[in-house]
């Protein structure tokens, strides 16, 4: 009865979400992130009428809509470092490099993992695997993309501090549900579900408040203007710290 | 159990994140505000608390020559635990102009399409290093006090100087008038 209602709560919200995104111009803005809660709200409104009337054709239908859904994430991954870094060459660089290397890492795990494990037979373990496996990589790009923000200090607005909110907090809570779950089997298949359910209806009371208008993100001030000096500034950085690095350690050994 | 424990640890890194990235100070971009606050204390380390002369006249060991010939250990425990506090904090200047240096760098260099990731990973790694040796010579300070190694004084007035150098360099385009612009702009917002 619960999940009954959360579910419904989450279409409502879903509903609620792509219409203020409609009414404040934000469809354009943030294509992928509406996407994904378009999809999620046409494969949610469908399937409650077909979880009453139909439940074999809405077992089918739910692992098609989790699979896609699951891919369509990635768009809110790629989203928020569009939105995120567009301003700031540098610092977009540094990211994508990272992203990079963390995609690079996630391939090797994966090869060397499938290397070792072949029990893949179920639809359903499958579908469990590849959302942790997926989830893994997202969360991992989101921490790295957090670092990056936190180490270059930008700042942003609303919408997508929301975005990055809503969506991380998901993906954090499902991926130590999933791990749970993966350990403590059937016994923890209900509390699974429930967590799933309420870290997902968070999100979208999250987005709905932070996405129910258009919010800037800062314009950010430059303090060089020109743009061709990146080496001597760099260089002179260097200068500095190795300078106090060598008084410093001076001191350190009188 | 090793596959479990990794991914808990990759999902609570992720929330951890996320609390610390809501609760970041929201500062009004590095361009005006914490620009004019760095010059501003970089101004008032170098007019008031930092000049060699007055660095070596706090710390001078025949201040403590002086209190020992009184012959009270009192005083002289009461004078030693006064200058300890006064060298633990000159280092923690010293870390606050080293990242003060840092932010500088950081929010310029994140505008540049051509930035170096070679340089810039090289670059933390040496903030990082400093950093650290600033937190040693907090320890080495909290531990055996500021007359524990002869020729520290001048040691540490010098080291103070060169930060603030470094630190002036860092801001040397920041003019006062081009200061009183960013103040006042910074003061909009």
């Amino acid at each position: 009865m619960l999940s009954l209602i959360i579910w419904s709560c989450g279409i409502a919200l879903e509903a609620l979400i792509v219409y203020r995104g409609f009414r404040a111009g934000l469809l354009t803005k943030y294509s992928n992130f509406y996407t994904y809660i378009f999809v999620l709200l046409v494969s949610d409104g469908l399937g409650l009428p077909l979880y009453f009337k139909n439940p074999k054709l809405y077992e089918s239908w739910s692992w098609f809509g989790g699979f896609v859904i699951l891919f369509l994430g990635c768009g809110i991954i790629l989203e928020i470092f569009r939105q995120v870094l567009s301003a700031y060459a540098g610092a977009e660089k540094i990211a994508r490099f990272a992203g990079f290397v963390i995609l690079g890492a996630v391939l090797c795990f994966a090869i060397v993992y499938h290397y070792f494990v072949t029990d893949l037979s179920a639809a359903k373990a499958l579908f469990f695997r590849l959302q942790r496996d997926f989830l893994t990589a997202q969360a991992i790009l989101l921490f790295g993309l957090l670092q990056v923000i936190s180490y270059y200090g930008i700042t942003m607005g609303r919408n997508l501090k929301g975005m990055i909110l809503g969506y991380g907090q998901t993906l954090g809570v499902t991926l130590i549900a999933l791990a749970l779950r993966a350990f403590f089997g059937a016994r923890f298949e209900q509390a699974w579900g429930l967590s799933q359910q309420i870290s997902y209806l968070a999100a979208l009371a999250i987005w709905l408040v932070a996405l129910w208008s258009y919010c800037a993100n800062p314009e950010p001030e430059a303090t060089i203007a020109a743009d061709g000096d990146y080496e001597a500034l760099a260089a002179r950085t260097r200068n500095m710290v190795g300078s106090a690095s060598t008084e410093l350690i001076k001191v350190n050994r009188l | 159990m090793i596959q479990l424990i990794s991914f808990l640890l990759i999902g609570a890194l992720l929330l951890v994140s996320l609390y610390s990235f809501m609760r970041r100070e929201q500062r009004a971009e590095g361009g005006s505000g914490a620009l004019v606050e760095a010059r501003q204390a970089l101004n008032t380390l170098q007019a008031g608390l930092l000049p060699p002369e007055l660095v070596g006249r706090i710390f001078a060991r025949e201040d403590l020559e002086y209190v020992d010939s009184e012959g009270s250990k009192e005083i002289r425990e009461l004078f030693l635990d006064e200058r300890k506090k006064i060298a633990l904090s000159w280092v923690a200047r010293v870390r606050k102009q080293v990242h003060s240096l840092r932010r500088f760098h950081l929010r310029s260099a994140r505008f540049y399409a051509q930035l170096s990731v070679q340089t810039e990973l090289a670059l933390a790694v040496d903030f990082a290093t400093l950093l650290f040796e600033c937190r040693a010579l907090q320890v080495f300070m909290y531990v055996r006090g500021p007359y524990a190694v002869p020729r520290m004084v001048g040691s540490t007035a010098a080291t103070a100087t060169r930060v603030c150098k470094i630190s002036e360099q860092s801001l040397a385009f920041l003019t006062p008038a081009y200061a009183g612009r960013m103040g006042n702009r910074a003061a909009r917002l």
